[in-house]
């Protein structure tokens, strides 16, 4: 009984593993999670809102950025255009929050690209050639480890200035030391793996080994820390925006949570509500699809 | 042992050298002094001529490499001078500020590590339960609510509106307590989420080990594989998790020193930044340094010793 079993799942797996790659059977495995694909599509629609909202549709930006004294603090769910109300300002809070995750998205994509190659570059060669090259990237890892990242990242932004350019930098100086090292202990087992030793036997040389060989099979911890990366910028940005060294002048989520810090005594619960609410409802979205990431492409924790 | 002890402490040389660089290029090559000199003369003295004489008296007109020097001289002796601002040698100031901060993060620390080893390991035994769902829930929505959200609710709500809680205060002594509760709960409930899901984790890894289905299939009760068996295997990464994170509970808790007003040397540190105080910054950087390095020395020798796998060398 269940020796047909047995063989009908096997029939089964048989039949889906055929003709596909890892990656393609991770990217099913991914699809097959409905909560990670709605998440996705809650982030797709985040990223699609920061586009549309870089023009100026429905008057978008009066509404977030324009002074209205007459019409301060209308109380939420008045009406629609309205949603969340307006603070002290009389700008539209729905506007700001929509608007807000325009400059936290750009903070991760920016210090993920910066720290991404980076990573990428140190970890690889000092995982693949060891050696020298291993002490030296090691020692400046270890370094700016023991350095608190927040103390950097205030210490920079406070000596350059308060640009979004600068906070992306500083965010992405402390960020790759995670990766890189994660990429480092990878390279160093790939290096001993026979696939690598059938590359060189053929004639590969090392940049072909590294790019085309070896790095593939790290790729998912880069998708996973740029993923995650989005959460730490995030959660830094408003723990900037309270001490004041977020970007001046425009609305961010830090920036209007540190706003309804003074609001909330006079109980206007606007800006509180209406950041907090996206703010959580991103980070939740890419807390569960870099979960979702993870256990698809890491065919050790299938089971966990 | 010993040998390896001393290589290790060897190791913190040039960490401590390329700790002082960082914070030179930061603060002595990118920019800073003239603000800092700016920031500690009176308002009616600020003048270029003030601003040069005290550039000479400090030492920051001379070439960059005794600057350097004399940076890293500082660090080694921990002879830091005064503070700017205070003016109060930095030794004190640091003496003064680093126990609050440690009766603030240590207790919270052990709370939360104590509550999520629970959980997590009711987790990891009834795993696939609603109990289990329930929690890893939770805990992904734990880890997305950002700290200072949690600290403004909380303070309005438990502390101003119910009045649960002194808003925030502090006095010398064991009355703190009281001022410590609050910082205490959301401590846990920032960081409960991370932890009950690693640990949770490193249990569930250790339970598909196969010595679990020796015991198994010699006939052990369930709770006796998970809370014999398992939980202290998996204690080795927990213990290192756990240990590594020390370091950073000095500095973790800016954000509820700040609004807590609790005067320790997240907030002391924050202060120095806003405020130019350089010798302040170079003594809390080189404090968490040495306390970082002796940290994670601690956690290899310890590793070595719950493991014996591992050698020392």
């Amino acid at each position: 009984m269940s020796n047909t079993n047995e063989l009908i799942d096997f029939k089964e797996k048989q039949d889906y593993y055929e003709g596909k790659s890892p990656f393609a059977l991770s990217i099913a495995r991914l699809k097959k999670n409905k909560w990670a694909m709605f998440s996705f599509w809650v982030l797709c629609i985040y990223v699609l809102s920061t586009i549309v909202t870089t023009y100026n549709v429905f008057g978008i930006h009066e509404a977030a950025y324009d002074f209205n004294i007459k019409n301060r603090y209308v109380p939420m769910f008045n009406s629609i255009s309205e949603l969340f109300g307006t603070d002290t300002f009389g700008r539209n809070v729905l506007a700001r929050a929509i608007l807000g995750a325009r400059i936290s998205l750009f903070l991760g994509l920016f210090s993920g690209l910066i720290m991404i190659p980076v990573a990428i570059l140190i970890g690889s060669i000092a995982g693949y050639y060891g050696g020298v090259m291993d002490d030296i990237s090691v020692y400046i890892m270890s370094v700016i480890v023991a350095i608190p990242g927040m103390l950097i990242i205030m210490s920079l932004v406070q000596t350059l200035g308060r640009s979004f350019l600068i906070i992306a930098f500083a965010f992405a100086i402390t960020g790759w030391v995670g990766l890189a090292r994660v990429i480092r202990g990878a390279f160093f087992q790939a290096r001993e793996f026979e696939y690598v030793l059938a590359a060189r036997t053929l004639g590969a040389n090392d940049f072909r080994i590294i790019f085309k060989h070896i790095l593939p099979n790290t790729f998912h911890f880069v998708i996973l820390r740029f993923v995650l990366n989005f959460v730490s910028v995030i959660k830094m940005e408003v723990f900037l925006a309270y001490i004041g060294l977020s970007v001046i002048g425009v609305p961010t989520w830090g920036n209007m949570i540190n706003e309804s810090k003074t609001e909330l005594m006079a109980s206007h619960w606007q800006n509180m509500t209406a950041a907090t609410l996206f703010m959580f409802i991103f980070l939740v979205c890419l807390n569960i699809f870099g979960d979702a990431i993870r256990d698809a492409f890491d065919p050790k924790l299938k089971n966990v | 042992m010993i040998n390896y002890l001393i290589r290790r402490l060897l190791h913190l040389v040039p960490i401590i050298l390329g700790v002082a660089l960082v914070f030179f290029l930061i603060f002595n090559v990118i920019g800073g002094q003239e603000k800092f000199l700016y920031n500690i003369l009176p308002k009616k003295s600020r003048t270029v001529e003030q601003i040069d004489f005290y550039k000479h008296k400090y030492g920051l007109d001379r070439p960059m490499v005794v600057q350097y020097l004399d940076l890293v001289k500082q660090m080694v002796t921990f002879d830091f001078g005064r503070s700017e601002v205070r003016k109060i040698p930095v030794k004190t100031l640091l003496m003064r500020h680093v126990p609050n901060s440690a009766k603030l993060t240590f207790p919270a620390f052990f709370f939360e590590i104590s509550i999520s080893l629970i959980l997590a390991s009711l987790c990891a035994f009834y795993r696939g339960s609603k109990f289990d769902r329930l929690i890893t829930v939770l805990s992904v929505l734990g880890m997305s609510i950002s700290m200072l959200v949690l600290i403004l609710l909380g303070q309005q709500i438990l502390a101003y509106k119910w009045g649960l809680f002194p808003i925030s205060g502090w006095v010398k002594g064991i009355g703190a307590i009281k001022y410590l509760i609050l910082p205490w709960i959301l401590w846990v409930l920032v960081s409960v989420g991370y932890d009950v899901r690693f640990f949770r984790t490193a249990l569930l890894e250790e339970s598909h080990k196969d010595y679990v289905r020796t015991a198994k299939a010699k006939g052990l009760s369930d709770k006796s594989i998970m809370f014999k068996h398992i939980l202290r295997n998996a204690l080795i990464p927990i213990l290192t998790y756990v240990v590594i994170q020390i370091p950073f509970l000095l500095m973790g808790s800016i954000l509820l020193e700040r609004f807590f007003s609790i005067p320790g040397i997240g907030d002391l540190m924050v202060n120095a930044i806003f405020n130019y105080d350089l010798p302040v910054l170079k003594a809390t950087i080189m404090f968490f340094t040495l306390f970082f390095v002796g940290f994670t020395l601690i956690t290899d020798v310890l590793y070595a010793l719950v493991d014996p796998r591992i050698r020392l060398s």
